[in-house]
């Protein structure tokens, strides 16, 4: 096991709070018995559960400082080749900032520069230009993120898979590395067929 | 219980300190148990608290990427922690995510708690804490841990041992210690018990407590020689005046010896002088009896010769002055014999009924010429042959009968004599003189047994006699192992009883009694 000890907020305890915690239970509650406790990657839209590990996975990774222009700048996820998420990566990260950046979704065309996002989602429909965009990402410090069969293996970073129904990801921990990512031991923990 | 009154002062005093060396050393290992306890409790509160911390930390990718194989395994790693023996994590709608059970505790049932706020608790045998588990501010789940508080209580166990240990081993050292430090107080008041005791059993008041130091108990000690010094010295003032006493005691009895001395002599010089003056007087009676007789005889010789009328007339009054006179002097000779001790009586059988008929026979003139009735009479149980002195029993109821008749105007004069006890050896009879004279007032009653008294000095003057005859007859009454009484009302009569013991003869008093049946009252005037 590894031990990390993140930043801990400790949360008073309202009289509201417990009404929320309830509320929430109660709501959980309904989801499961409509849907079923296994699997949010099997419900109607696979790519809600998708965008909010986009989002999630930006929580446990460390960008070099310059890849920030300043203190202040966004934290941009660019999404190249067709956008399977919908409206749903912008909801996941709307109003939500990690490490005190502002996310921000941007949307990239086949052949655009996409050195300036952070975290890239090479669609499926990018396929083919996968390797090319891989290439073209050398030295830059952005976290690939693919939805294919032997993303990884072709020098993508994180890969979204489907394990016994359930959604898991791949990590290739030298591609981060070589972009200069710190990927917490954590995400790496969770990740199936890391390959160093 | 024994009272704690009755135990030696050395237990006493031991049993004090030790009680409380063992009282202050069990409120130092209460104390410093419970404090240990405390300490205890708090760091193990804070370790948990700090593990759920890490485990939360470490479950935060799990919980957000919905991962429970990998929090399974987080939690898995508690196998390191034995005190911990159950976890889990929920996710953010406070679902089970993921548990842990230690796999060594048997017979465990658990089930995951519902979530609840942050924070620890105790229960009998647990400590239990959530721990909400916070992304970027946002909450993503929570952890439960729940500590077994054996490890505790088995240390309380460990500590209770050797506070228990700790105890004994200073009960010891107490005792010990205690044992010769009470010698210091107890030592002293048990030499001067002892002394106290030896003082009290020999009665030596010479001893003296030996004094130690200058506290209390030599204050004490110090107390207790000085009431000694003076009991000492009154015991011995007490001797002196008892030893005075005695001598004085002594000096008193010598002299009441010597007084009693000269005393007995006194008293024997006396009755020496009395007995002399009744032998004298007793001398004087038999020399005067001596001419008397040979007056009376010349006289009764001279009566037989022819004379005339008033030569016999002289000689009759002679005759009669003399015999007075004999009688005053017999009476005289019996009681300076009796005073003297020399009358015995006469032991011979004799006929009771011809005694006291000769007696009251003497009277029969004198009756006739007063005009009185003169009877006896004897009862028929009374047996008539008695061994006794015949002689003075006449001379008593002569006495007596003469006294009554000499005493009465009108009425009579009656004898009688009643059967009191006959027994083998002794028989007992009671005489009764009963006349209707003068009387005798109940003041005189006494006097008139006493010597040359009679009931009114005046009487004397009428009747004439010298008094002594009563006094005479109650001595010889005395002499025969009766006694005499009387009773009498005045101007009505006077009766004197007097009983008497004779022998009885069995064999004689059957023959005699045989002819005296007929002895009922008859006139005694022949």
């Amino acid at each position: 096991m590894t031990k990390g000890v993140g930043p801990t907020t400790w949360r008073g305890t309202s009289r509201a709070g417990r009404w929320r915690l309830a509320r929430r239970a109660v709501s959980a509650l309904l989801a499961a018995l409509i849907i079923g406790p296994s699997a949010p990657a099997q419900t109607a839209n696979e790519y809600q559960v998708k965008a909010a590990f986009l989002f999630n996975f930006v929580k446990f990774i460390e960008w070099p400082a310059e890849a920030f222009s300043d203190d202040g700048a966004p934290l941009v996820i660019g999404v190249i080749g067709q956008d399977p998420f919908g409206g749903h990566l912008d909801q996941a990260i709307s109003g939500k900032s990690v490490n005190g950046r502002q996310l921000l979704v941007r949307r990239f065309k086949w052949g655009e520069d996409v050195r300036a996002c952070h975290v890239l989602f090479i669609s499926a429909s990018e396929r083919k230009h996968l390797a090319q965009i891989i290439a073209s990402l050398r030295g830059a410090a952005v976290l690939t993120v693919g939805d294919m069969d032997q993303f990884t293996q072709q020098g993508g970073g994180i890969n979204f898979v489907t394990e016994a129904s359930k959604l898991r990801f791949e990590i290739n921990a030298s591609v981060a590395e070589q972009a200069r990512l710190k990927i917490s031991s954590k995400l790496l923990a969770l990740a199936r067929a890391v390959r160093t | 219980m024994h009272s704690v009154r009755d135990i030696s002062i050395r237990c006493k005093l031991t049993l004090a300190i030790m009680l409380t060396g063992i009282v202050v050393l069990l409120l130092a290992c209460t104390s410093f148990i419970l404090y240990d306890q405390r300490t205890e409790r708090r760091e193990m509160m804070h370790e948990l608290a700090t593990q759920a911390e890490i485990i939360g930390n470490n479950s935060t990718a799990a919980l957000i990427f919905e991962d429970p194989e990998s929090a399974n395994e987080l939690l898995a790693a508690l196998k390191a922690r034995p005190e911990i023996i159950a976890a889990c994590v929920y996710d953010k709608d406070d679902h089970l995510f993921a548990a842990y059970q230690r796999a060594d505790q048997e017979g465990l049932d658990f089930t995951p708690p519902p979530v609840e706020t942050d924070g620890s608790h105790f229960t009998a045998d647990r400590l239990k804490r959530f721990q909400q588990v916070t992304v970027e501010n946002e909450t993503v789940g929570t952890v439960y841990l729940e500590a077994s508080l054996a490890e505790l209580h088995a240390h309380l166990v460990h500590y209770v041992q050797i506070t228990a240990i700790i105890l004994l081993a200073a009960l010891l050292v107490t005792f010990l210690l205690a044992a010769s430090f009470q010698r210091v107080i107890s030592e002293p008041i048990v030499r001067l018990a002892e002394t106290a005791k030896t003082i009290s059993v020999e009665k030596n008041y010479s001893l003296r407590a030996v004094r130690r130091g200058n506290d209390e108990l030599g204050l004490l000690i110090d107390g207790f020689n000085e009431m000694l010094a003076q009991i000492q010295s009154r015991d011995q003032q007490l001797e002196r005046h008892r030893h005075d006493l005695e001598e004085e005691v002594a000096a008193r009895t010598a002299e009441l010896r010597r007084v009693n001395a000269q005393l007995i002599v006194a008293k024997e010089r006396a009755e020496e002088g009395s007995r002399a003056k009744s032998e004298f007087m007793a001398n004087v009676s038999h020399e005067l009896r001596t001419p008397m007789n040979g007056i009376v005889g010349v006289t009764e010789f001279m009566l037989d010769m022819p004379m005339t009328a008033e030569q016999r007339e002289y000689l009759e009054m002679i005759k009669s002055s003399s015999n007075c006179l004999l009688t005053v002097i017999n009476d005289i000779l019996d009681f300076s014999k009796i005073e003297a001790g020399k009358l015995d009586l006469e032991t011979d059988i004799f006929s009771l009924r011809d005694c006291v008929e000769s007696a009251v026979q003497v009277f029969a003139r004198r009756a006739e010429q007063k005009q009185l009735g003169l009877a006896c009479a004897v009862a028929a149980d009374v047996p008539d042959a008695l061994w006794g002195d015949a002689g003075r029993l006449r001379q008593i109821l002569i006495h007596l009968v003469g006294n009554a008749i000499k005493f009465t105007e009108h009425g009579g004069v009656t004898v009688t004599v009643n059967l009191l006890s006959q027994m083998a050896q002794a028989t007992c009879l009671q005489f009764a003189v009963e006349d209707t004279g003068i009387g005798i007032t109940p003041e005189k009653q006494q006097a008139i047994f006493e010597a040359f008294t009679q009931a009114d000095g005046s009487t004397t003057r009428r009747y004439g006699g010298t008094g002594l005859g009563l006094t005479i007859s109650a001595r010889l009454i005395e002499m025969m192992g009766g006694q005499i009484d009387v009773t009498s009302e005045a101007s009505r009569g006077s009766t004197f009883r007097f009983t008497a013991q004779f022998q009885g003869d069995l064999q004689a008093s059957r023959t005699m009694a045989h002819d005296s049946q007929r002895a009922e009252l008859r006139p005694a005037t022949f």
